[in-house]
């Protein structure tokens, strides 16, 4: 049910049956054109400039210095990715540990979140205010970069290795406020209270019935948390000096502040400026580790899509 | 049934995670943890903690126990980084006990990083600073490096006695030197870069030119006779000539000054610099520069007549790649040595370091040894380069200067994308190989260009912006709200400095410079 | 002494009965104090001129105490107002846009009759998230450039005057508004979708049934059921008024100053004065000055939604 992107035979039936369901409710063909062409529009402002990206990361760089970005490249060259994938960084590698980190991350992240967002679901929940004051303080007040360091790497010394790009990312407030207002919506009370009348206790309220309704809201939390893990260089930035695995997204950031420190420090670096920056890498490249950086993570969008896109709610447990 | 089972599988899972992210926190040796919590509850005498490790470490270096150093530069990392360090401590294990670490911090990164590092009192060894990054001064005065002076003497003499004076003055804050400057070149030289097929076609005496007036009757000649090009490009970065030591931009004191009676200035408020952008707003309306100038990032694909340009001897050869095409630079005034250019690269000693006479010796060794410094330099023989030798004739040539092998090197450009290290960063300059296409005796060059470097009045004050940080954090947000529309010309100056010196007012402009004229008339009067 | 027993006995019954739940929040509990509470003694770096002397722990206690001058930069300029205008009118049309443009577009993709196609429009919405804002930028630049870009090259072409876009500064609220909800529907809608596929179908059908119309539908059922989201959105958006993306407003105006009085934020002053000094106290007091008004912002908007609809509040 979960994994795959195939939909299996009793999903496309009840996908079925509900469209069929819905022929009677729905809009009027021409609200649905005006939708159409309004959402078409939107979609077409969003994929072109991703496009273009793509395109000029396939355009010889001599041809970019000389006519600027162009839809239709004068010239085509594989050079930038042959630089990407030549450079520093092991490519395979860092999708490698990227993706584990992502996975491994999501999951924990899901499970701790989840479980807490559960128990301040549940009103019967004596400590729930205290609870929900312990993660809204958090939400704000923040120890400062320098003192997140300390802890990290000299408290818990978490420093090189993968759990420091796991675990300060697994859970946030907002991440766990929204959940639990999930949680609150899609479980009606009179499922609650039937169950509770047939004896189930919390856990199982929990396992049973709460998870199968709220796939909407755990995907979409299981979404932000993938989008996290996967964008996230800053926690590889400060924690980890082994190259090896580097996450892309930092590949990328780095080139731009790079480039950024080159722009401000011009005159006090004079020609050593001048000189360091005539080994950055160029526009083609920068737009191929965009592209390098983000395919995976779209490919894996529609996996999450399928649970918030109305057509396919499993388990719409009804009494 | 079922119930138990997904309650234990659930129980197992939490506890698995919660295990292994303890176990993580409990990699590293006890050590470490039992330093943490002495240092928070001892009273700990930093100087007892030094002697301690002191004694460790000359007992180490008796017993010729191989010690570990960690440096932290600044610089991209590269591919074959660990494998030069593997030949690197080969070397320095057999020569004085040691072997190096290099962390590379990337560019935009570098100061973030060792902020955090320095102000957590994480353990390492060696660190790059200099005056725009990590910034020497503000961290001396906060704490972060190791006093050098008596180190110097035991374990660093040799250095010390090669490296040109004025870099050792400058390195010194208060008196005490807190870090190994690194020699190149010292004074800071900025000039107007000429694309040389222009200067050909008609005949430009570009030597001659000096000032930003002196460029107009040829600014005028490349406006009318090629309308493809650009007389003057100028690009967002662009400050305009400034005969200043700006010690907190916009302040500070002007180079012609009375080095007997110092006056702290306004640079917005000198004769000098408003003349300078009435001249340069009269050539942006005369289309002389390009009207995108403020926002504008160095465009390779423009045609340009002129540039300005920060240099130091054989620049040219350096703009000249970077453009595609030859340039001729001149100098635009006389090179002046100030803190800030002396400072342009440093190497200091951790506080936090356990080993500090061993780093010092380190230091030592290669701003001295041929081998180590060029291995660090360029990589290794073979792989990243190869030696070429010089020619008859430029050995007779360079006969008794300084600086000079017998051999040039020719750098492997399939390689060279593997170990490519900023080369100023690790240790001085002059006693590493010039290249193919450079003259044998650069580095004697640059010696002399040193010596004929003027010291600014202003040389060797140190302003200390704690009385008036507060004061200071306002400018840069003013500075870069007027400074690019004002220095390429975008605006009337006649408008606009009335504007930006309010500015400036309101944030307190006035405390700061007559906190640093009182700091500099105390610094006059104890020399 | 029998009223103490019995409170002990009462405390003990309710953490037995609470058991299961307490079990479950745990784990998340454990990790706040970890990775939350325990860093958060780094803000007293705000009030002290730090020194460094020994390790972390030990520079902190030896440094001074400084009252509140590190905070003092804050308010020292002139342009302190304008700063704070920008930061928070933004951020309210932000807010209002935030929600209302991505329900809109909620609402709309799922009533479109083919499910791919919604799919489809839905996942090209999210694109522009994965680019960054320095890319974005460019993006721009290559339209407003006011030589070489695209739209001054259509107004020459129409022979209109072209115009100095990145020296113009009354465009330029126009300019983030729109970027920035173009940078954000795709993920903004995402929360919406899936609460709006959370109601329960037999709502519709029963409406359907009483012969509701769609508008009507959406009106009495839609929107209702959304609502609990929708306060904590605001709630949780409200505590972010002082704060600003960063990326926005400092790469996309390419640092012009001349568009300053329209573009500099609380986040991009606080960065350009603190890029000449580093000096980490006053970063801090920027922070926690962020986070104190945004918690007493929260805190007001909660009590507020609370006396109009106490099940949707935060706490």
């Amino acid at each position: 049910m979960l994994l795959g992107f195939k939909r299996t035979k009793q999903e496309k039936q009840i996908e079925k049956i509900e469209e069929a369901q819905c022929k009677y409710n729905q809009i009027k063909p021409a609200t649905n054109t005006i939708f159409n062409i309004i959402l078409a529009f939107l979609a077409l402002t969003c994929i072109i400039p991703y496009l273009f990206v793509i395109i000029i990361s396939f355009t010889d760089e001599k041809a970019l210095t000389l006519y600027g970005y162009q839809f239709i490249p004068k010239k085509l060259s594989l050079e930038a990715y042959r630089y990407v994938f030549d450079s520093g960084t092991n490519i395979l590698k860092s999708y490698g540990s990227t993706i584990t980190i992502t996975v491994l991350g999501t999951i924990i992240g899901l499970l701790l979140t989840g479980t807490y967002a559960y128990a301040l679901s549940r009103k019967t929940f004596a400590y729930r205010k205290f609870f929900t004051k312990l993660i809204a303080i958090p939400m704000l007040f923040n120890g400062g970069m320098v003192a997140n360091y300390f802890v990290i790497s000299q408290v818990l010394m978490l420093k090189n290795t993968i759990w420091v790009l796991i675990l300060p990312l697994a859970l946030n407030s907002f991440n766990i406020i929204v959940l639990r207002t999930f949680f609150n919506t899609s479980i009606p009370e009179s499922v609650v209270e039937s169950a509770k009348i047939d004896g189930a206790s919390d856990l199982r309220l929990f396992f049973q019935i709460v998870i199968p309704m709220a796939l909407p809201g755990l995907a979409t939390i299981g979404l932000f948390l993938t989008l996290a893990y996967w964008n996230d260089w800053f926690n590889a930035m400060m924690y980890i000096d082994d190259n090896s695995i580097i996450p892309l997204q930092y590949l990328l950031i780095k080139i731009e502040s790079n480039m950024e420190f080159f722009i401000n420090n011009a005159t006090v670096m004079g020609i050593d400026g001048v000189e360091m920056a005539l080994n950055l890498p160029k526009e083609s490249t920068k737009m191929a580790i965009v592209v390098i950086a983000t395919l995976p993570i779209i490919f894996a969008y529609p996996f999450f899509q399928r649970y918030f896109v109305k057509g396919l709610t499993i388990g719409a447990v009804k009494e | 049934m079922k119930v138990r089972r997904s309650k234990q599988v659930f129980a197992l899972i939490l506890s698995f995670v919660l295990v292994l992210s303890l176990m993580a926190g409990c990699q590293k040796s006890p050590k470490v943890n039992e330093k943490d919590t002495t240092e928070a509850t001892k009273q700990t005498d930093m100087n007892k903690e030094n002697d301690k490790k002191d004694d460790s470490a000359k007992k180490d270096s008796g017993k010729d126990e191989v010690v570990e150093l960690i440096w932290y530069q600044i610089g991209d990392p590269q591919k074959d980084m660990d494998t030069v360090l593997e030949k690197v401590n080969e070397y320095t294990k057999e020569k004085i006990g040691v072997t190096l670490k290099i962390n590379q911090i990337s560019w935009g990164d570098y100061n973030k990083k060792m902020q955090v590092l320095i102000n957590t009192g994480d353990e390492f060894d060696l660190m790059f600073t200099c005056s725009w990054a990590n910034d020497y001064v503000q961290n001396a005065q906060k704490g972060a490096f190791l006093a050098l002076d008596d180190l110097l003497k035991e374990y660093g003499k040799e250095m010390y006695d090669n490296i040109d004076p004025k870099f050792w003055e400058a390195a010194k804050i208060g008196g005490i030197t807190y870090a190994v400057p690194n020699e190149k070149e010292i004074g800071s030289m900025p000039m107007w870069v000429f694309t040389k097929e222009y200067v050909d076609k008609y005949d430009i005496p570009y030597q001659e030119i000096k000032t930003v007036e002196d460029l107009e009757p040829w600014l005028k000649v490349i406006k009318e006779n090629e309308p493809e090009v650009v007389p003057m490009y100028l690009t967002r970065d662009f400050t305009a000539p400034t005969y200043m030591d700006k010690i907190q931009d916009p302040i500070g004191i002007e180079y012609d000054c009375d080095p007997n009676h110092l006056v702290v200035k306004n640079v917005f408020e000198t004769e000098k610099m408003q003349s300078t952008l009435r001249t340069i707003r009269e050539y942006f309306l005369a289309g002389y520069i390009n009207k995108d100038a403020a926002t504008a990032s160095d465009d390779k694909s423009v045609k340009r007549f002129v540039t300005k340009g920060d240099g130091q001897p054989y620049a040219e050869l350096i703009w000249g790649k970077d453009l595609g095409y030859e340039v001729v630079a001149t100098p635009i005034m006389d090179t002046v040595v100030t803190n800030a250019s002396a400072r342009g690269a440093m190497t200091g000693v951790s506080r936090t370091s356990k080993h500090p006479e061993k780093a010092v010796e380190l230091l030592n060794l290669i701003n001295t040894d041929e081998y180590l410094r060029n291995l660090l330099n360029y990589g290794i023989e073979g792989v990243h380069y190869d030696k070429v030798d010089a020619t008859q004739e430029e050995i007779e040539q360079t006969e008794g200067r300084p600086f000079v092998y017998n051999c040039k090197i020719q750098i492997n450009e399939e390689n060279r994308k593997n170990y490519s290290v900023p080369y100023w960063v690790q240790g001085g300059l002059f006693n590493t190989y010039v290249q193919e296409k450079e003259p044998l005796d650069k580095w004697a060059e640059f010696r002399d260009f040193n010596n004929n470097s003027i010291a600014t009045p202003s040389f060797g004050f140190d302003f200390d912006t704690d009385p008036v940080s507060t004061q200071i954090a306002g400018f840069r947000g003013i500075l870069d709200e007027f400074g690019a529309a004002l220095y390429t010309g975008s605006v009337d100056p006649d408008e606009v400095i009335p504007k930006l010196i309010k500015k400036l007012e309101a944030t307190g402009v006035q405390d700061v410079i007559d906190e640093m004229q009182r700091q500099i008339d105390e610094w006059q009067a104890s020399k | 002494m029998q009223g103490q027993k019995s409170r002990k006995r009462s405390f003990m019954s309710r953490l037995k009965r609470n058991r299961q739940l307490i079990m479950l929040s745990l784990p998340g509990a454990i990790w706040f104090l970890i990775f939350a509470y325990l860093p958060m003694f780094g803000v007293i770096v705000a009030f002290k001129k730090l020194k460094l002397t020994g390790g972390f722990i030990k520079s902190l206690i030896d440094s001074e105490w400084c009252g509140f001058d590190n905070f003092r930069f804050l308010f020292y300029s002139g342009d302190m107002w304008i700063v704070f205008r920008n930061t928070v009118c933004y951020n309210i049309v932000f807010i209002v846009l935030g929600i209302v443009l991505p329900i809109l577009v909620a609402l709309m993709l799922n009533e479109i009759r083919k499910k791919t196609l919604a799919k489809i429009y839905q996942s090209s919405m999210f694109l522009p998230y994965f680019l960054s804002w320095v890319v974005v930028s460019y993006f721009l630049y290559a339209f407003l450039n006011p030589d070489k870009g695209f739209i001054n090259n259509l107004l020459q072409s129409m022979g209109k005057t072209e115009i100095a876009w990145y020296s113009e500064k009354k465009f330029w609220p126009f300019i983030i508004i729109l970027v920035s909800q173009w940078k954000g529907i795709g993920y903004n809608t995402v929360v919406y979708l899936a609460s709006i596929c959370g109601i329960d179908k037999t709502y519709y059908e029963a409406a359907v049934i009483d012969g509701a119309t769609k508008f009507q539908q959406i009106k009495y059922i839609t929107i209702p059921l959304i609502k609990p989201v929708i306060t904590i959105l605001f709630i949780l958006s409200v505590g972010r008024i002082f704060s600003a993306d960063f990326g926005l407003f400092y790469h996309i105006p390419r640092n012009s100053g001349a568009l300053f009085d329209y573009t500099n934020v609380l986040d991009t002053y606080v960065y350009r004065a603190l890029t000449a000094s580093g000096e980490i106290g006053m970063s801090s007091a920027a922070a926690l000055f962020q986070s104190t008004v945004g918690f007493i912002l929260i805190l007001t908007a909660n009590k507020i939604v609370s006396k109009i609809d106490s099940d949707n509040a935060l706490f």
